[in-house]
This record gives structure tokens, C-alpha cells and sequence, in this order.
């Protein structure tokens, strides 16, 4: 009877243990989340901007002729996979592999990648994946990083390696929603780039265009590449400390609920182990009177 | 002075939003000369260089910003300028702009023929550090 109340005692501790590790954990990514999606919504203003004088100026330009636009026959196919560096973050991790996976498995052509977070490099070589290149998890929007991401997919797209690049990421919604998506980052097209944007639709005006619309366009198209790109890695590790909050949160409260079925398991324990300790005494003493 | 029509300039970097306010002008540096903007400037789109962005505000006062590259948009009494680098005045670091200055110098001036030095790279950067200094002397 002692022995299970020690033991009893022994777990509670233990899951009170831990439970103080998940608290703490979500309390780190609360405040990395929060640190994120500040970077996040500051360049989401230039992003939705570019965006929006993009789409004007691709409307307004009849001959465009930019790698980034055209459609080549596809031979090669590139995926950028953007997941996390760590686990206990709930399904998050597994549901951009698996994204990933489908979209792989639909494809004709032969599939490279290129990882960012260090649990889809493992996910790709598992899947035995052609890997060209593999990063780790950006969460801040000056690491240098981010330009080396931005650099091999540029050079990857226009040295003709692989004729589309398509995406597979998180994109940070809210707290509580942040579907994973796939899509096509090159080619660009400014007609989806509009229809991101919260307008009703391009309303055509006529622009005067300083230099040439063909020519700004060709400035602007790597720049809205690299928005795009930074965007997506950031929004992802967003998404990561918000699905890591709520696994962890949750693992708190099953922690909280274990706690309190242990309490009254000892509670009882205790109780009957005083209610044999007072028979023993009252029997005891019953025989002696007799 | 009787108050000119005014209308809404947003500057707006990749990291933050540097402004987002009613103006009645706004001189920018375009990638071919500056231009200026007024309430309601036909819709006009332009690359812009490396200088200063001069605005005047309603009350009269005038702001100083330091842009490096990017672009500009005016449509509908609206002005948005999406910069590459771009800095307030008061930001501006004026000791980090004299170092980079000093640098690009030496690399465009200082370097040895048979050094391969990069000189369009050196000369933008020369050019960009002199403006921030430029604006963070005149601008206070």
C-alpha cells in the first residue's frame, strides 16, 4: 500500500516536470511567433504594393518578354520544400512533407529539391529525394541566408536547370490557421499576383511608364521574386511557432488533467492507508478491552 | 501662404513602413532625374535612383528621406514608394555612412591596376553612403 503511494507521488512529480518544460516551451514560441510576424506584416505592405504595380504594369505593357514570365516546355522540375528545424510542433512538419510528396508524385518530369528546415532534408532523404541543396530555418529577415535561398533558386530557374519551381510552404493565416500550400513561384504571373491582392481587380489606367514599362518590368520582376521568396520562409516559420504553441498548450493541459487524476488516486491511497492504521488501532484495542 | 490641395504618400521598405500621411509635395529621385509630385499628378510610374526624397507636409515643414534604389507609383491622389533601402533622416547612422564612404573610396581610388575591384559596385556604394550623408547634414 505505501509502496504505490511513493510510487503515485513519484509520477505526479514527474508530469509536473514536465509540464513545466511544455508551459516554458510554449511560452518561447509565443514570443518568437510574435517576433516573426511583426517581420512578416512589415513586409507584407511592400510585398502586397509590388504586387499590385506588377499586376498594373504587366496590364498595361502588350509585349513582355522576361524569362520570368515565359512558360518553357518543362523538363526538370524544382521544389522548394519549406518546413521546420524541430519537432514537437504537432502535424506541422509532416503536413508539408506529405504536400510535397503528392505534388511530386504528379509530376512527369524529374523532381530536384531544395529543403529549408532541417526535418525536410530528413523527410527528402528518406523519400530518397535529389536534394541539391539544403538549409536551415530562417526566422528573421536579416539573415544572410535568405539571399543565398533567393540566389540558388534565381540561378537554378534561369540557367535553364529546371523549367518551374514550384513551392511548398506554410503560410501563416492566424493563430489558428495556417494551411500548408503549393505553389508555382516561377513562372511568375502578375495576373495571379493580382488576384492575391485585395482589390477588386487591376482597373485599367494609363500609366506613364519611366523608363519603359518592358524595361521597369525587368527591374521589378527579380525584386518581387525575392519578396516573395522571403515572404514564404518567414511566413512558414510563423506558422511553425504557431502549430508548436498549440501542441504544446495542449500537451499543458493533458499534463494539468493527468495532475489532478494522479492528486485524487493519492489522495484516496492516503486516505485508506489512514482508515486501516485506525482499524488496526481500534481492533487492537477491542481485543485488549475484552 | 494659402494651403495647397493635398494628397496621400506612403513610404514603404521591405522591412517597414518609414511613412503613411497626407503631403502637398513630394520631390523623388528618379532613375532619370528627379521629379516632383503634386495633388493630382497624372498616373505615372518611375524606377527611382540613389538621393533624396524631399516631402512637404501640410503645416509646411519639410522631411528628408535617404533612398537607394526602388520604385515609384502615383495613381489617384496617390503616391507609393516602394524603396530599397530607405532611412529618416534622425536614422540615418551618420558614422556607419562616413566608414562606408571611406571604403568605397579606397576601393575605387586606392586599389592597384592589376586588382580586379568591382567598380560599378564601389561607385554605387560611394554614391549611396555620400547621400546619406548628404541628407543627415542638411536635413536636422
Amino acid at each position: 500500500m505505501a509502496g504505490s503511494l511513493r510510487d503515485l507521488r513519484r509520477k505526479t512529480k514527474a508530469i509536473q516536470h514536465i509540464r513545466q518544460i511544455t508551459r516554458a516551451m510554449k511560452m518561447v514560441a509565443t514570443a518568437k511567433l510574435k517576433r516573426i510576424q511583426r517581420t512578416v506584416e512589415n513586409s507584407r505592405r511592400y510585398q502586397e504594393e509590388l504586387r499590385r504595380l506588377l499586376a498594373d504594369v504587366a496590364n498595361a505593357s502588350v509585349e513582355v518578354d522576361h524569362p520570368y514570365l515565359q512558360a518553357r516546355e518543362v523538363e526538370r522540375v524544382g521544389v522548394l520544400v519549406v518546413g521546420g528545424d524541430r519537432g514537437l510542433c504537432g502535424a506541422f512538419n509532416r503536413q508539408i512533407d506529405e504536400q510535397a510528396v503528392e505534388f511530386i508524385a504528379g509530376q512527369s518530369a524529374p523532381v530536384e529539391v531544395i529543403t529549408v528546415g532541417n526535418r525536410m532534408r530528413r523527410y527528402a532523404d528518406r523519400h530518397g529525394l535529389e536534394v541539391v541543396s539544403s538549409h536551415a530555418a530562417v526566422e528573421r529577415a536579416d539573415e544572410p541566408d535568405i539571399d543565398h535561398i533567393i540566389g540558388e533558386v534565381r540561378s537554378w530557374y534561369e540557367s535553364g536547370h529546371v523549367d518551374l519551381v514550384q513551392v511548398v510552404y506554410a503560410r501563416f493565416d492566424s493563430l489558428v490557421r495556417h494551411p500548408t500550400v503549393s505553389e508555382q513561384l516561377l513562372p511568375l504571373s502578375p495576373q495571379a499576383f493580382a488576384e492575391a491582392t485585395d482589390d477588386a481587380g487591376p482597373v485599367p489606367v494609363e500609366y506613364i511608364f519611366e523608363p519603359p514599362a518592358a524595361q521597369l518590368l525587368a527591374e521589378l520582376l527579380p525584386r518581387a521574386l525575392e519578396v516573395e521568396i522571403a515572404q514564404i520562409l518567414l511566413t512558414t516559420q510563423a506558422s511553425g511557432q504557431a502549430a508548436r504553441m498549440t501542441a504544446m498548450s495542449a500537451a499543458t493541459d493533458n499534463a494539468d488533467e493527468m495532475i489532478t487524476g494522479l492528486t485524487r488516486s493519492i489522495n484516496r491511497a492516503r486516505q485508506e492507508e489512514i482508515t486501516a492504521a485506525l482499524l488496526d488501532v481500534v481492533t487492537g484495542a477491542r481485543a485488549l478491552q475484552s | 501662404m494659402a494651403s495647397a490641395p493635398a494628397f496621400i504618400t506612403k513610404i514603404v521598405t521591405r522591412n517597414e513602413e518609414l511613412f503613411a500621411d497626407e503631403v502637398v509635395s513630394v520631390v523623388a529621385p528618379g532613375q532619370e532625374g528627379c521629379f516632383g509630385v503634386k495633388a493630382n499628378h497624372a498616373p505615372f510610374v518611375s524606377a527611382l535612383g540613389i538621393g533624396e526624397l524631399r516631402i512637404t507636409t501640410p503645416d509646411n515643414q519639410t522631411r528628408y528621406f535617404a533612398i537607394a534604389g526602388g520604385v515609384a507609383k502615383v495613381q489617384g491622389n496617390v503616391l507609393v514608394v516602394l524603396a530599397d533601402t530607405g532611412e529618416r533622416t534622425l536614422d540615418i547612422d551618420v558614422a556607419r555612412a562616413e566608414e562606408s564612404a571611406e571604403r568605397a573610396r579606397a576601393r575605387l581610388f586606392g586599389a592597384g591596376l592589376e586588382e580586379q575591384v568591382d567598380l560599378t559596385r564601389a561607385e554605387v556604394a560611394l554614391t549611396r553612403a555620400l547621400n546619406r550623408l548628404r541628407i543627415a547634414r542638411h536635413g536636422r
